[in-house]
């Protein structure tokens, strides 16, 4: 048992930290969070060669073929530096294109790897629940809309649910012809609402239907809120040390404010919180990894996660006091994604079912 | 990273619970159950004795002490496995007193405690704290004093659990008042039925008894000194990190709120919103104790001393298991404040007892307010 970085894994994260860091300076985070510039092919290319996108994906289809646990560590990173990037999401994607393996699946995959074209994937929570009817590919037209897809400014395909002459299906589907509306959400400003009105349905790749369909729904619902709460992890970190930093200089009373055992206590609270979501983030994780069938634990680190997050998102609000709230200020560009991403990685009613179907506790659904 | 369970220590926690189901007697678990498990009944010291005599307590012993010299992921299953079942443990000897002696014993300190230790045939109680020395241990002033060969210990000492059925307190006193308070402390074996000695009962909420101890004029010869003098200070901080695993109050919560899913998934008890929501936020609180007592377990095994790490997870666990027992209590109702023995009691009563029992970890081994400062100043480097 080992609870620290492989030797693979201090590589991808020392290698991530330095990129992130070098690349990724305040005013530019500033930037994409006020929509003020977006992803361009040429990062899109770098994060290719660097292998980020194609981590999970089979080495057969351009990808890196390493483990899920491997792409955490870089996922992680993203989080820590507070990039909004589209790793997580082509993943997910490179993971459901290598559980339909056709040639054609394939050449996707090596476009996803290269870099070539963006692949994302339709927020897994918004699958269910009201308002969020799948499009439908009916009499070979594709009609319908999907709700916050995130990248969906800049995305050329989405891997999405669909009704497939009326039966549920997941479904590659091209955005050549989809009208994108934007929408900003707390932290970003790269999600659109994609329609498709009366599209030429040879436009929809099927990955998945019928009760497969429903299989590979619930387990990107999983690997996507595992994925998630990896990233919210990263950023749970990054504002613990930033809280630290601040408290050990910041001067009140004649002495540093990290002096006084509130304030201390405090950071103490935040520190116990990111490293407890991070490592159940991580076990969860695991246990998918070696059962794909073995979601449980993901929604218990979801369940963790919500306190553990808005804990710290409280915490340095009320140590860093009026700087913490002010726009010049980079900490709100890291919280912002810290209240989000808590939301974004998987649905709280579904967890709460699922927790109590684990347990066999009566009228709850299976975790399975 | 590496998160599987070895195989073979798998398949020793198999092994131990069929040992277990075979040793342990209705009768054992009456007396425990009945006097708790702060106080060893004739049964229990029995069945210590079958233990060690069996090799279980020296599981992760070195060979050279007689030992298994298995890895501390065996301990870890061992102690997970007993208090899960509720079996009594004398953690301190095992966990705090054996590992000193062994590292800073002299040898024929060694030669005469540890033998009996691993038979499981001595008990040690800690005579740590007292009246005006508590978060603030290293105020303490018991005394103790050169005279010839001998060390004349004067003062008292309180939560001295277990002093009244042990037969040595592991004795922190001051030898030197005029140093530094962290460096004129010292350890002492002194036997429990040596002249001046008095053990006086504490009783607590939780219905165990700890004690109160009072030293007059008690006499010990110098070769009861635990390492060099005025280093005990050292010897004490060290262990704790140890303790406080030792001490995890995981698998008793595990057990407990198996049994309440049980009895709300087998009895017809229809939980209405509050009490399905509080479910599955003990479940994920009870998975992230778990996770994190196992990073824990794996950093010792991998050569590493736990310190703000060991702070944490006694925070967290202790003020979860207080809060889960008070909110166990909301989702029983009232029924679960019945005491057992009682009329209606539900799960043998164990909710309210245990609710009442939690709260003494809350400061036990070391203060949850002073664990904070250590994961404020070593985890993310506070300056004091």
């Amino acid at each position: 048992m080992l609870f620290s970085d492989s030797e693979t894994q201090k590589l991808l994260r020392d290698t991530a930290r330095s990129f992130l860091r070098d690349r990724y300076p305040w005013d530019r985070l500033y930037a994409l969070e006020r929509g003020e510039a977006q992803l361009s092919p040429t990062e899109l290319k770098e994060f290719a060669e660097l292998g980020w996108l194609g981590l999970i994906a089979p080495e057969t289809a351009g990808g890196a073929g390493a483990s899920l646990l491997d792409a955490a560590v870089v996922i992680e990173e993203f989080g820590f530096a507070g990039v909004p990037a589209p790793v997580s999401t082509a993943n997910l994607a490179a993971y459901l294109l290598a559980a339909a393996p056709s040639p054609e699946n394939v050449r996707h995959s090596l476009d996803l790897t290269g870099g070539t074209r963006l692949y994302t994937v339709a927020e897994a929570n918004r699958w269910t629940g009201d308002g969020a009817a799948a499009p439908s590919s009916e009499g070979g037209w594709l009609s319908g809309s999907l709700q916050l897809v995130p990248f969906g400014d800049v995305a050329d395909y989405v891997i999405a649910p669909l009704s497939s002459d009326g039966a549920p299906a997941i479904a590659l589907l091209s955005l050549e012809a989809a009208r994108r509306e934007p929408a900003r959400v707390l932290d970003r400003a790269d999600y659109c609402n994609v329609h498709f009105e009366d599209v030429l349905a040879d436009s929809v790749t099927l990955l998945a239907e019928g009760a497969r369909a429903e299989e590979m729904r619930n387990r990107l619902d999983a690997l996507s809120t595992a994925f998630g709460l990896i990233e919210l992890a990263g950023l749970m970190q990054r504002v613990t040390e930033m809280t630290a930093e601040y408290i050990s200089n910041r001067v009140q009373f004649g002495q540093p404010i990290a002096k006084f055992q509130a304030a201390r206590h405090h950071a103490a609270d935040m520190l116990m919180q990111t490293q407890t979501a991070r490592w159940a983030a991580y076990h969860a994780l695991d246990c998918f990894e070696k059962d794909p069938g073995d979601t449980a634990e993901i929604w218990l680190a979801k369940h963790w996660a919500i306190g553990a997050s808005q804990a710290v998102f409280e915490l340095t609000h009320l140590l860093h006091g009026g700087l913490g709230v002010g726009t010049e200020y980079p900490l709100h560009l890291l919280t912002q994604g810290v209240a989000a991403w808590a939301v974004r990685a998987g649905d709280v009613n579904e967890m709460v079912s699922r927790i109590n179907g684990s347990l066999r506790l009566a009228g709850a659904r299976s975790a399975a | 990273m590496d998160f599987a369970y070895p195989r073979d220590v798998l398949d020793f926690r198999t092994e131990f619970g069929r040992y277990l189901d075979s040793v342990v007697t209705d009768e054992l678990l009456r007396e425990v159950s009945t006097s708790g498990a702060e106080t060893t009944g004739p049964l229990t010291k029995a069945f210590w004795r079958r233990l060690g005599e069996d090799g279980y307590f020296g599981l992760g012993w070195p060979a050279e002490y007689g030992g298994g010299g298995k890895s501390v992921l065996y301990l870890h299953a061992f102690n997970y496995v007993m208090m899960y079942r509720r079996l009594p443990v004398p953690i301190v000897t095992l966990n705090t007193v054996a590992p000193a002696l062994m590292r800073v014993g002299s040898e024929a300190q060694k030669q005469e405690y540890l033998p009996r230790i691993l038979r499981g045939e001595m008990e040690f109680a800690i005579g740590y704290s007292e009246p005006g020395a508590g978060t603030d241990l290293a105020s303490l002033e018991t005394r103790a004093v050169h005279d010839g060969d001998t060390y004349v210990v004067n003062g008292q000492k309180v939560f001295t659990s277990g002093a009244h059925h042990s037969d040595f307190v592991w004795l922190a006193v001051r030898t030197d008042p005029e140093a530094p308070k962290h460096r004129g402390i010292s350890l002492l074996i002194v036997p429990l039925d040596s002249d001046g000695v008095e053990v006086r009962p504490f009783p607590t909420m939780g219905g165990y008894r700890t004690n109160i101890t009072f030293y007059d004029n008690v006499r010990v010869p110098v070769s009861a000194l635990v390492g060099e003098e005025n280093r005990g200070w050292v010897y004490i901080t060290t262990q704790l990190d140890f303790e406080r695993v030792a001490i995890s109050p995981i698998p008793g919560i595990e057990r407990v709120f198996d049994s309440l899913c049980g009895l709300f998934r087998e009895n017809g008890h229809v939980a209405g919103d509050w009490t399905r929501a509080a479910f599955a936020r003990w479940a994920a609180d009870i998975n992230v104790l778990k996770v994190m007592d196992l990073k824990m377990a794996s950093m010792i095994d991998n050569g590493e001393v736990p310190y703000y790490e060991a702070s944490l997870l006694k925070v967290l666990s202790t003020e979860f298991q207080t809060r889960f027992y008070n909110e166990a209590l909301q989702a029983l109702g009232s029924s679960g404040l019945v005491k057992r023995g009682s009329p209606g009691e539900v799960l043998n009563g164990d909710i309210e007892r245990s609710l009442k029992s939690s709260l003494v970890l809350l400061f036990g081994g070391g203060s949850n307010d002073v664990q904070r400062d250590i994961i404020a100043t070593h985890g993310l480097g506070l300056a004091r």
